[in-house]
């Protein structure tokens, strides 16, 4: 795959407060992921809490600096990276639309920010630039001078897309976009982007919890569970076939609006997963149904199955060297 | 299997005073629950699902105006009660659960205190016999060690265990009537799979009638007898679960459904389903149809009074188009 955007062996350390009296401990939110997209792909990353998703996002923006690992943009180390570089480059869209925009400032100059950032042509023709942008996003000239408070969630997140793409980047790292809007304002702005990706020709790392909604949008897809990747597929494959007990669970606690399904069993217990305190051996094993001896003693590395990559010790034993 | 009619809301209305006018979030809203059913209300935001179960719990601000045609509790009068009637029916007979388990729950005391208290308050029991319950209930919602959890304080759980804490605390006192606000929303998804299946088995174990209020379609197909589907206050369509997806009727309810993509039957990458414009302003005279603005099909008719339709299977919703128009699109 020629990827555009790749990370290696990435980790992400924070030193968090226990307690009172106790001593500091270790958050290893990310431990050890690798993960690339080729040009105008839409890598989706899905997982619950915990999963260490939105701070693989913070990294591949450089808002975070990874704890280890690479992150190359095009073959380009991003260490070495100028910051203005990167942003021109990677741009973010939140999940937040209420708190991701500055409520005193209009709409207008919210979008030509970036622009003002990096010095691009004269103020006029940034905001000539922006309000052209907002057009494309679907918010005619008369919302240029409105403030975030005058608009409803939905516009907001179009402010924020129109932003991100107001300096043309190549990657748009989407952090539950959608999560916090209506579901039919959700259709629209999965709509939008859609549309803005084959305008534009972006490539997308789009973060999500909602498995419908990354299956619809995404050519690939990363499972992510406590800080690791434990599958990776195409979305047709990850979808017809997971691989990965855990992802098995998830797919089937997607609730179709379906009636004569019922309530699914995912199978999973009771057992809550500590990002604190991951288990030993594979982090999963606790809530596995079908974990076996050997399970809570190694770590499962992501081996290749043919279609997929699984890290798990169901298929780690039967692949052949 | 449905019973005797648990809940039964007629012409429920509520009115909040505003700086511009009188708002109106809840306009005109019927439904009924029996024992052993669950009615979801489902709508997006401000649709007024979440005023309704304040409505009916009493719990509504202190400005807002409630009147109803009626409005019973098996049988009793809830709106002529008084006050201190009310309180002694809830968190008894009348139980509800709230959206977000990390704050719903009092931080400043243990688990067990909070699954105690207002059991020894509606029933007098002794100390002992709370507590006895109360490890009984945490371990009916399925948490291990319950007689543990009692001392732990909210902060020590997660958000699934809160939530089914939170569930323990509203089983009590044993209600009848089980209102639940978005229960599972704030959960992981594949919590939230445990959580709808853990309360659709006590439902039917207890034989308690439940209005489940969310958001999500998904949810109401999985777990609804009946939905009512609510837009800008009022309830636009309602009837047997089964009915409302195979054949909803309602423009709005229509529109909801077809923006939801599900997988393996919406093209990937294709064009999701979408529905143009934004709700209408509930503040001062509404007249008519309130989706007009929105809807493909609207005509002059919209802004009088619309009829009332049902269907053979006991399904009904307010549209100026009849059935068979309905059925040509």
């Amino acid at each position: 795959m020629n990827a555009l955007i790749r990370a290696e062996g990435l980790h992400r350390t924070f030193s968090v407060n226990a307690g009172l009296f106790r001593p500091r401990q270790v958050l290893h939110a990310v431990n050890g992921v690798d993960v690339a997209v080729e040009r105008g792909g839409v890598l989706g990353i899905v997982g619950e809490s915990g999963c260490g998703k939105s701070t693989l996002a913070r990294m591949l923006l450089g808002l975070t600096p990874p704890s280890a690992g690479s992150i190359f943009i095009d073959g380009r180390d991003v260490a070495g990276m100028d910051r203005r570089d990167l942003a021109r480059r990677v741009q973010p869209v939140f999940q937040d639309p209420y708190s991701s925009l500055n409520p005193r400032r209009t709409v207008a100059s919210i979008v030509a920010f970036p622009l003002d950032v990096h010095g691009v042509g004269t103020k006029a023709q940034r905001r000539q630039q922006a309000i052209e942008m907002l057009d494309r996003v679907g918010l005619p000239a008369r919302y240029a001078d409105l403030t975030p408070g005058q608009l409803s969630g939905g516009q907001r997140q179009r402010v924020g897309i129109a932003r991100a793409l107001v300096m043309k980047p190549e990657i748009v790292v989407c952090d539950e976009p959608t999560s916090a809007l209506d579901v039919s304002v959700q259709a629209q702005i999965l709509n939008l982007l859609l549309d803005l990706r084959q305008e534009f020709n972006l490539t997308y790392v789009f973060i999500s919890h909602n498995l419908a909604v990354v299956e619809h949008i995404a050519t690939q897809v990363a499972v992510m569970y406590l800080g690791r990747v434990v599958e990776f597929a195409d979305t047709r494959t990850l979808f017809r076939a997971p691989q990965h007990p855990y992802t098995q669970a998830l797919l089937a606690s997607v609730l179709t609006p379906d009636t004569t399904l019922g309530i699914p069993e995912t199978g999973l217990g009771l057992s809550f997963p500590d990002p604190l305190h991951p288990p030993a051996g594979c982090p999963f094993h606790p809530r596995c149904p079908q974990r076996h001896a050997g399970c809570d003693e190694r770590r499962p590395e992501l081996v290749d199955t043919g279609a997929s990559r699984v890290a798990c010790h169901l298929y780690s034993a039967a692949t052949t060297q | 299997m449905a019973g005797e009619t648990v809940l039964e809301v007629q012409g429920l209305h509520v009115d909040i005073p505003v700086a511009s006018g009188v708002l109106h979030p809840v306009r005109d809203v019927s439904f009924q629950v029996r024992r052993g059913e669950t009615l979801c209300l489902v709508g997006e935001s401000g649709c007024g699902k979440s005023m309704t179960s304040l409505a009916l719990m009493d719990l509504l601000p202190r400005a807002a105006v409630r009147r109803a045609t009626t409005l019973r509790f098996l049988g009793e009068d809830l709106a002529q009660a008084s006050r201190s009637r009310i309180n002694a029916l809830r968190g008894d007979r009348m139980a509800m659960i709230f959206q977000e388990p990390m704050t719903a729950l009092n931080p400043a005391y243990t688990i067990g205190e909070q699954l105690i208290e207002h059991y020894r308050h509606h029933r007098g029991a002794s100390p002992a016999d709370a507590r006895s319950r109360a490890v009984a209930l945490l371990e009916k919602v399925g948490i291990a060690s319950a007689a543990k959890r009692l001392g732990q304080y909210p902060h020590q759980l997660s958000g699934g265990l809160r939530q089914r804490v939170m569930i323990a605390m509203a089983l009590m006192c044993g209600p009848e009537l089980l209102i639940a606000d978005e229960p599972s929303t704030a959960l992981d998804v594949t919590i939230q799979a445990q959580i709808l299946r853990l309360l659709a088995d006590l439902q039917q174990e207890l034989g308690i009638a439940m209005v489940l209020i969310t958001h999500d379609l998904g949810v109401v197909a999985r777990i609804a007898d009946r939905v009512a589907v609510m837009y800008a206050g009022e309830v636009v369509e309602e009837g047997p679960a089964t009915e409302i997806f195979a054949t909803p009727q309602h423009p709005y309810t229509v529109g909801l459904l077809s923006c939801i993509p599900v997988p393996g039957h919406t093209p990937p990458g294709g064009k999701l389903g979408t529905i143009p414009g934004v709700v209408p302003s509930l503040v001062g005279d509404l007249q008519g149809c309130s989706f007009r603005d929105r809807c493909a099909h609207a005509q002059p008719g919209c802004s009088r009074t619309i009829p009332l339709r049902e269907s053979q299977a006991g399904q009904q919703w307010r549209c100026v188009l009849s059935p068979e128009a309905e059925a040509a699109w």
